[in-house]
């Protein structure tokens, strides 16, 4: 009896999941199909079983029992029913259960239903007959007008209950004066007692506590509550309208201990995602996190190529207990991404459309040519060079009547020449449902962005299917199908090929001195090219990289009948992935114009002279790459989950192998025939102008995964769990390596104790420990390098050596250095420790996280005891050590004022590594890194500007020079703090003289140690307005090289700041050092110091999203289900920032991180 | 395999609960995991075994000949000289502003040291392999004379920077005690020529045409002469008591007779000497060659400054180098006896051929192909402001010259940051300087006079008086013999690198010290600016006078003339000058400069090695 009570208690448990946690927690309880076969011809039709019941004078439910034992069936049943405690009299052989049913029902009033999975329920016969008369529909929606689907509907303290489907709506059986009940995860549960009315429609309110929610967990799901490690989850849900081209730039701040870096403003730009300040310093490896995208591992490429619109939800796990099970490969924590899945009830057809265009947050000012050509006087009249005496003689000062015509005539820069307003569009669609038998999810994405300058355009499509498919009540076939692709595309810049960052700050300082282009030809008068031709004509050539991924998984899950609460199951992944590149180089013409013989910058359109420019070997070549890596990753696992009364245990094992090739090719052709015909076989012929080569890479791993948890009574949790892996990046013998974890946590609001106290509502603590390791520990690729074997290179022919009259490049081949065959996992131990707290009816939680990762065993040499002699660099051992320390926390709010409902939300993150063992021998004790932070800032200390003669005067006279040389008026004074190594070995003694040895840690951190966000939404009737700030504290940096170097050359410009540089007579205020030389050997104003040094904290709403849900009275007419319009701006403005020169989050220099303005349509149907 | 070991496992599991139950579809679900299984077998005994796909292993090296002929070419690549760009700073043929001339050079200057025994190592390596594998013979010992010929190289370069160094002639095996004291100079130079020797007995006379560029045993015995050369040299030896000339001069002839034999000699033109690279080329002794895939970029840096390519101030010839050319007839300018007068002003006339071929000086025909409006005609410009860029007014040569040495005029400015123009690094005319200056130390001042002979007549010098111009009696003069075959040696082999280790190997800085070397300051006068009335700008005057010029209407050759349009002043040329009468830094050459010291960073991991002395805590004489 009691098992039964139980049974219906977890009945109701289960019932009010969406079918979307019941796929979750379906997709965790999976089998080992080595026992499919057994299971599967049980499992075949429970109908066909028979049964022998031979009882007397029984209570019914010992008949249910018998039932039980003999077959597949399960009964569900209200205890209350006063048929059920008449005794009865069995004596039924070998027949099926239907029959046994309908004997002893006979006469008792009750009859039973047969629902899936061999429940059979047990209700009185009347409420059969009067189905229709009794039948209660509605709609359920959130307090953001949003239909809820999979929400559950049971009549309190009965066994009747369904789920709504994908529209929202419901049909129950009810009574008057019964009550329905509706729940849905992450919603408050509603109870309305049934009068005359037949519909009845629910509005669920956001659950206040975050604490119910699930969350994606290694290999499974796992309730945040019952969660004894580090983890951040973000639901999409709220991103979904951010116009973000890759998933990675939505995530900044958006989860405690995540720093998300925005590296720039091109078009497809992604960001880079660090975990709890993972460092390795100074030593080889990664600090790249592992991605895992529906259980199968993944690259950062592949995480990026996902759309937001198909994934569900993105984990990050911070500590050992969480990332253990990714063992080998977990030591900077593990980012796991889960896609979407079909939901329960009819067909949903879902559009977004977005459009919207870009600009630059914030870029530095340049001076105009006029500007700069007054600095350029200053110089002269100042004499060009202080430090080299006379160096201003022989120059002549830029004349008055051409300075004139300077103001009179601005050119714009490069950078303005060729700034253009972009546009970019997103679509996506996706169709989901889910019948008992089949699940899917199907989607469609395509998103194309233009950047702020011509010839930037990045494209990405992406197909989904994820359909399941239960083949039997206990076996499910899931299938996971997409193809993904992206086109990158960008003029060339040779100078620096990755970025076109480079480009972008070389325009800036340049141009606009004359008109950048004539009659849309190029000018080259005061430039030996001109990059804005790059930009606007792809005047040097292009670049294109395209990625295309077909991947697809194949999973069985099955649910072993016969021992209740095993399950196992089988996945099968592969996966395709080519990239390829094109690179087309041509060679850049540019022009120079007649001049007017009085001024050098008024220009006529007669041509005088044509620069062409070849750049390298390879100026005029096409050059194709193609890169294709094919890789399969197999797991096949063993799930048990089961209570005993107060016990529940979970437990899985796992078993992995993946296995992964790579074959790289790349040909160059050089002279193409025409620049209008970019194929390889369109250009020169001849042997020489043909270049190509190709490499292969291949990988192996295998796994054993297992881990146990515990919980008493949903109060105390323990959790362990042991990975061992092998990988053929070590020498073999050395492959295995074993990361055990173990974790605990305590409800403590649980305790009888607790209970009494109102203020806090929950109360968990829970701490971790566990071992990660890495084996890319040399940092290269996701293919290892064989750093145990001895190997020889083969150079490029530009290294190769020529011999014979045919001058024919011989073959060079060169041997590698020492091995290391000690190779072996860099690892971490983690410790972490938590506490969770709900107030208020838990509408406010809080969480908090201190951990302590230690890594050790990192790899490299160890310099300093080995002799040059040798010849070679020492082979590289693991011995490094280094330490990150930090905490996170993190406060939410979820409240409501009738239909308006807001929440408020902040988390921040604080890590910073120290390096505990690295071999070092500094000139001087001072210099040692051991013992600090890897990310100080080096540089000078200095004292403002040397202003006045009297102050200059006294220096001189003190001796003061800078490396050899005299001081001047206006230059930055820096401190002399030491002397030379060899006389103040200790480093405190000054000797009157700045040198490098006075060069100094200026700065704490150069990257942020601090992350934080905050979030604030609101919502009332259909609006809702979400927003979204994040900031970075703690750091510094240096103002780059184009705000503080003199450009002193007609045709420069340096940043607007110049024009208030300190002049003695004109200008004795001014911010800015003196104007003089670039040629300034050795000049103190352009060192980095600490005048050039700013606190670079900064928090920018990053996000605001303005939502409209159109009232469905409008939109039914139109065949429309639903449908809201949306604006979107990303990057908006600044909270604050120390640095008002350019984006702190950037250098100063690259191109811009980019403000965005979007409107969209979301449709539903 | 531990995975197989569950699979097989469990397959007998999924049998005996097979036999108790009664299924249905069993069958094809039987097979369908016997298949799984099977599969699954077959995988996981491959998972963990991989190769390294990128790489070539040893074993596969030293026992493949083609291989370990490329391993080889290796060897050549790291060890063989490139181009030399602007190192005639380094002594008085060419401006140079650095710290190595001023005497303020830091301590640890001299950094080679270290990526010299990575090399080192490399050479070990391939010997000990080649040693160790199967190759037949007769090819591996070509290859294994060429290899120690290479590590030859290596040590030279080592002993002659900072002495002698600890001699590594086997790969150290980590275990190893490796801490290594220094060997003498004279050890190290020992073990130099042993290895030699040993090349010399194992090289060929000869290569096929294909494999034009290795070492042969006579490029080995000249290299070795060069050698000694230097080791008799007062670098070495500064109070010549050692007398070591006699080995240099012995092998310096054994080197010769082999090349002469093996048809090597003077190449007919000096002119053509760099652009014929083939083995038709027989001046070449130990050359590289260069092709479209490894290339130089020489002739950009020595090349007339352009915009956006840079060039222009590297290899600018010294006043003092331009004096050192003699007058037509082999005279010294200054000397009254000459056929030819030397005209200040037009001091280019009637002189050397080696001056037109080595220098571009202002209005010289130096027919380069660079674009307009930089150059337009034939006619190389060195006066100031002469173009149309400020940038290129501020970067044109320090000294009023161009070295137009080796540079391939026909290349457009793209081409010439990829030349292929060959190095030679030892060709066959300084092996015949070599054995002059040992003759001449050892009395046989009459084969010196043959030598130079040879290199004055192919060097187009009139014959006047029997000995191009040679002072009589020079002869039986060792003191005037030496400084003739100096000063030949710095006129032939200019902007080769050779007159910076001539100065070093016979410590000859000592006469610089004190001075400022002097370039050409040129301006343009009012009658230039005059050329072209209605358009002010420079480059309208200066195609004007090019056109008259090239028509022979001015004749620039004519001192009047020439001064008509330009100011000729002498000025210093070091750093802090800019402008005549300024006063640059004075040459101040330490003559601890002669070793360098051993880096700190080497030090600092080998207790066992001395500083040399002269340097802060020196105690190592390099001169044992």
């Amino acid at each position: 009896m009691k098992k039964t009570l139980l049974r219906l208690k977890l009945r109701l448990l289960i019932t009010p999941q969406s079918s979307l946690s019941k796929t979750l927690l379906f997709t965790k309880i999976t089998i080992l199909f080595i026992l499919l076969t057994t299971l599967q011809a049980v499992a075949g039709d429970a109908n066909a079983q028979l049964v022998t019941i031979q009882m007397k004078q029984v209570l019914m439910p010992n008949v249910f029992k018998a039932i039980e034992k003999q077959s597949e069936f399960r009964f569900l049943y209200n205890y209350d029913l006063a048929a059920l405690q008449k005794k009865i009299s069995v004596n039924l052989e070998a027949k099926s259960v239907p029959t046994v049913l309908d004997n002893i029902f006979l006469g008792t009033g009750l009859t039973f239903k047969q629902l899936e999975n061999n429940l059979i329920v047990i209700i009185p016969i009347e409420s059969s007959e009067s189905y229709e008369d009794r039948k209660i529909t509605g709609t359920i929606k959130d307090d953001a007008g949003k239909v809820v689907s999979g929400a559950s509907v049971y009549i309190k303290n009965k066994s009747t209950g369904t789920t709504t489907n994908a529209l929202g709506q419901y049909t129950i059986i009810g009574e008057v004066g019964q009550t329905i009940v509706v729940q849905a995860v992450n919603y408050e549960t509603l109870e309305v007692i049934i009068g005359n009315q037949k519909s009845f429609d629910f509005v669920l309110k956001s659950s206040i506590s975050n604490l119910e929610e699930v969350i994606i967990v290694g290999y499974g799901t796992e309730s945040k509550r019952n969660l004894t490690s580090a983890i951040s989850s973000v639901k999409t849900r709220d991103l979904q309208a951010i116009p973000a081209t890759s998933l990675s730039n939505l995530l900044g701040g958006r989860a405690p201990g995540v720093s998300v870096t925005t590296v720039g403003g091109r078009p497809g730009t992604t960001s880079s995602i660090r975990i709890r300040g993972a460092s390795i310093g100074p030593f080889a490896g990664t600090t790249e996190p592992l991605y895992v995208i529906d259980n199968i591992i993944a690259t950062k490429e592949l995480f990026d190529l996902l759309d937001v619109n198909e994934v569900e939800e993105i984990s990050f796990l911070k500590d050992a207990a969480a990332t253990a099970v990714y063992g080998s490969r977990g030591s900077n924590g593990v980012v796991l991404t889960k896609t979407k899945t079909g939901v329960k009830g009819k067909p949903s057809f879902q559009f977004t459309g977005t459009f919207g265009t870009s600009s630059e947050v914030r870029q530095p000012i340049y001076t105009s040519a006029y500007e700069h050509a007054l600095l350029i006087n200053q110089s002269i009249k100042a004499g060009l060079d202080p430090l080299i005496p006379n160096s201003g003689q022989g120059t002549t000062l830029i004349p008055e009547n051409q300075l004139q015509y300077l103001r009179d005539n601005p050119q714009p820069n490069f950078q303005d020449a060729v700034s253009i307003t972009p546009q970019f569009k997103r679509y996506s669609m996706n169709t989901s449902g889910a019948t008992d038998v089949v699940d899917y999810f199907i989607s469609g994405n395509y998103a194309d962005e233009g950047g702020t300058m011509p010839n930037l355009n990045y494209k990405k499509y992406g197909l989904r299917a994820n359909v399941g498919v239960k083949l039997t009540d206990n076996l499910k076939l899931t299938m996971n199908a997409n193809v993904g692709n992206d086109i990158d595309y960008q003029y060339y810049w040779p100078y620096d090929p990755e970025s076109i960052s480079d480009s972008y700050r070389q325009m800036g300082r340049r141009g606009n001195w004359v008109p950048s282009f004539i009659n849309g030809l190029p000018v080259a008068n005061f430039n030996a090219f001109s990059p804005a031709d790059f930009a606007l004509n792809n005047g040097n050539g292009t670049r294109t990289r395209k990625t295309n991924l077909t991947n697809s998984t194949l999973s069985l899950d099955y649910k072993v009948p016969f021992i209740s609460g095993l399950s196992a199951g089988l996945t099968y992944n592969y996966r395709v992935l080519v990239n390829t590149n094109t690179t087309w180089q041509k060679p850049n013409v540019s022009y120079v114009f007649e001049a007017d013989p009085n001024n050098p910058f008024k220009l006529t359109d007669k041509i005088v002279g044509t620069r062409t420019r070849v750049e390298g070997l390879n100026g005029n070549a096409l050059t194709k790459s193609s890169q294709t890596d094919n890789s399969y990753q197999l797991n096949a696992r063993l799930n048990y989950d089961k209570s005993f009364g107060e016990h529940s245990v979970k437990a899985m094992f796992i078993y992995e192998q993946a296995e992964a090739n790579r074959d790289f090719f790349t040909g160059t052709r050089r002279n193409l025939l025409s620049p209008d015909v970019q194929q390889l076989f369109a250009t020169s012929p001849r042997i020489e102008d043909r270049d190509y080569t190709g490499q292969g890479f291949e990988v192996g791993r295998l796994s054993y995964i297992s881990s146990v948890s515990y919980n008493y009574s949903e109060r105390y949790f323990l959790s362990t769990s042991v990975r061992q892996d092998a990988s053929v990046a070590f020498i073999p013998g050395k492959r295995y390596g074993t990361f055990p974890s173990i974790s605990a946590g305590w409800i403590v609001t649980e305790e009888n104790f607790f209970k009494d106290q109102r203020i806090i509502d929950f109360m968990k603590i829970r701490g971790s420990y566990g071992t990660t390791g890495i084996d890319n520990i040399t940092g290269g690729n996701e293919y290892p390098a064989y750093s145990y074997l001895t190997g020889y290179t083969v150079q490029t022919p530009a290294n190769s050596y020529v011999f014979g009259d045919a001058n024919a490049s011989a073959t060079v081949i060169n041997v590698g250095g020492f091995p290391s065959v000690d190779a072996t996992w860099d690892k971490t131990n983690t410790y972490n420790f938590g506490a969770d707290l709900g107030f208020l009816k838990n509408k406010l939680t809080a969480s908090f996280e201190v951990f302590k990762n230690h890594r050790y065993d990192l790899f490299a040499q160890r310099i300093s005891i080995v002799p040059v002699e040798l010849g070679a660099a020492p082979p590289r051992v693991n011995y490094g050590i280094i330490d990150v320390k930090g905490f996170e926390f993190s406060l939410n709010y979820k409240g409501s004022v009738r239909d308006f409902t807001y929440s408020a939300g902040f988390n921040i993150g604080m890590a910073q590594d120290k390096l505990i063992q690295y071999d070092e021998n500094p000139l001087r004790a001072y210099n040692k890194l051991t013992g600090y932070n890897s990310d100080r800032i080096q540089g000078y200390i200095a004292d403002d500007i040397i202003r006045t003669q009297s102050q200059l005067d006294a220096l001189i006279s003190k001796g003061y020079k800078f490396n050899n040389n005299l001081p001047y008026l206006g230059m930055v004074l820096l401190r002399d703090i030491r002397g030379n190594a060899t006389i103040d070995p200790k480093g405190n003694t000054p000797d009157g003289v700045v040198t490098p040895d006075d060069i100094t840690w200026i700065g704490k951190h150069s990257s942020s140690p601090i992350n934080y966000g905050l979030s604030l939404s609101f919502s009332y009737k259909g609006f809702s307005l979400q927003s979204f700030v994040q900031g970075l504290e703690g750091f510094q940096k240096m103002i780059p090289a184009t705000g503080k170097f003199y450009f002193d050359n007609v045709g420069e410009g340096g940043w607007a700041t110049w024009n208030d540089a300190f002049e003695p007579d004109t200008n004795p205020n001014g911010k800015m050092p003196r104007f003089v030389s670039s040629g300034a050997n050795g000049d103190p104003t352009g060192q980095n110091s600490t005048f050039w040094l700013r606190n670079a904290g900064f928090a920018r709403l990053k996000n605001l999203n303005l939502a409209y849900q159109i009232p469905q009275k409008m939109t039914k007419k139109a065949g429309i289900k639903g449908a809201s319009v949306f604006y979107n701006g990303s990057n908006l403005f600044f909270i604050y920032s120390h640095i008002k020169e350019f984006d702190p989050e950037l250098q100063g220099e690259g191109l811009p991180i980019n403000r965005t303005h979007s409107v969209g349509i979301q449709l539903s149907f | 395999m531990k995975a197989c070991l569950l699979i097989e496992h469990t397959v007998l599991v999924f049998n005996c609960h097979s036999k108790k139950k009664k299924m249905k579809k069993i069958s094809l679900i039987k097979y369908l995991f016997l298949a799984l299984v099977t599969l699954f077998t077959v995988q996981c005994t491959k998972v963990l075994d991989k190769t390294n796909l990128s790489n070539i292993t040893s074993d596969k090296v030293l026992n493949d000949p083609l291989l370990t002929s490329a391993n080889l070419n290796r060897l050549y690549r790291i060890v063989t000289p490139n181009w030399p760009v602007g190192t005639s700073g380094n002594s008085d043929e060419g401006a140079g502003r650095n710290a190595l001339m001023y005497g303020q050079l830091t301590d640890f200057s001299q950094t080679l040291y270290a990526g010299t025994y990575t090399n080192i190592r490399e050479v070990n390596v391939f010997l000990e392999g080649i040693k160790a594998g199967t190759i037949n013979k007769i090819l591996a010992d070509p290859m294994i004379g060429q290899a120690l010929f290479l590590r030859s190289q290596l040590y030279w370069q080592l002993v002659t920077t900072y002495g002698g160094v600890p001699l590594v002639l086997n790969t150290i095996a980590l275990q190893d005690e490796y801490n290594l004291p220094r060997n003498t100079s004279t050890e190290t130079v020992t073990q130099i020529i042993k290895d030699l020797d040993d090349a010399i007995a194992l090289l060929p006379n000869s290569y096929p045409v294909l494999e034009f560029g290795r070492i042969t045993k006579g490029a080995a015995m000249a290299v070795k002469g060069r050698i000694l050369l230097n080791f008799a040299s007062e670098q070495f030896d500064p109070t010549q008591t050692k007398n070591r000339w006699q080995a240099a001069y012995d092998a310096l002839v054994l080197a010769k007779t082999n090349l002469d034999v093996n048809g090597k000699g003077l190449n007919a033109s000096f002119a053509n000497l760099w652009f014929d690279d083939g083995s038709g080329n027989k001046e070449i002794i130990w050359g590289k060659l260069y092709n479209t895939d490894m290339f130089h970029s020489r002739d950009a840096s020595v090349r007339p400054f352009q915009p956006g390519f840079g060039g222009g101030r590297t290899d600018n010839a010294t006043k003092r180098l331009v004096d050192d050319f003699p007058m037509k007839d082999g005279k010294k300018i200054t000397d009254n006896t000459s056929a030819y007068t030397y005209d200040p002003i037009i001091f280019w006339k009637n002189r050397d051929p080696r001056f037109a071929f080595t220098l571009a000086r202002n209005g010289s025909n130096y027919p380069i192909k660079d674009p307009e409006p930089f150059k337009t005609s034939a006619i190389y410009w060195a006066f100031q402001n002469n173009s149309t860029n400020a940038e290129a007014d501020r970067s044109i040569t320090f000294t009023g010259f161009q070295c137009i040495k080796a540079v391939r005029v026909d290349y457009d400015q793209n081409q010439a940051r990829q030349s292929t123009v060959l190095w030679i690094e030892m060709r066959y005319a300084e092996l015949l300087l070599n054995l002059a200056e040992a003759a001449n130390e050892l009395g046989k001042g009459v084969e010196s006079l043959t030598q130079l002979n040879n290199i004055r007549q192919r060097a187009g010098i009139e014959n006047r008086n029997g000995r191009y111009g040679l002072n009589a009696g020079i002869e039986s003069d060792k003191n005037a013999m030496r400084a003739a075959i100096l000063l030949e040696r710095k006129i032939e082999l200019a902007f080769e690198n050779k007159r910076p280790v001539d100065m070093r190997r016979r410590r000859l800085y000592s006469s610089m010290n004190g001075t400022e070397r002097q370039g050409y300051f040129i301006t343009k006068k009012a009658a230039f600016d005059a050329l072209v009335t209605t358009d002010a700008t420079i480059l309208s005057d200066r195609k004007a006078l090019e056109n008259m010029v090239l028509a022979g209407t001015v004749d620039l050759n004519n001192p009047s003339i020439y001064q008509n349009y330009f100011t000729t002043q002498i000025y210093s040329v070091e750093t802090g000058s800019d402008l005549p009468g300024q006063i640059g830094i004075k040459i101040n050459y330490q003559d601890k400069y002669y070793f360098f010291d051993i880096p700190q960073t080497v030090m600092s991991r080998n207790a066992k090695l001395k500083q040399t002395n002269g340097w802060p805590g020196g105690s190592f004489d390099p001169l044992q």
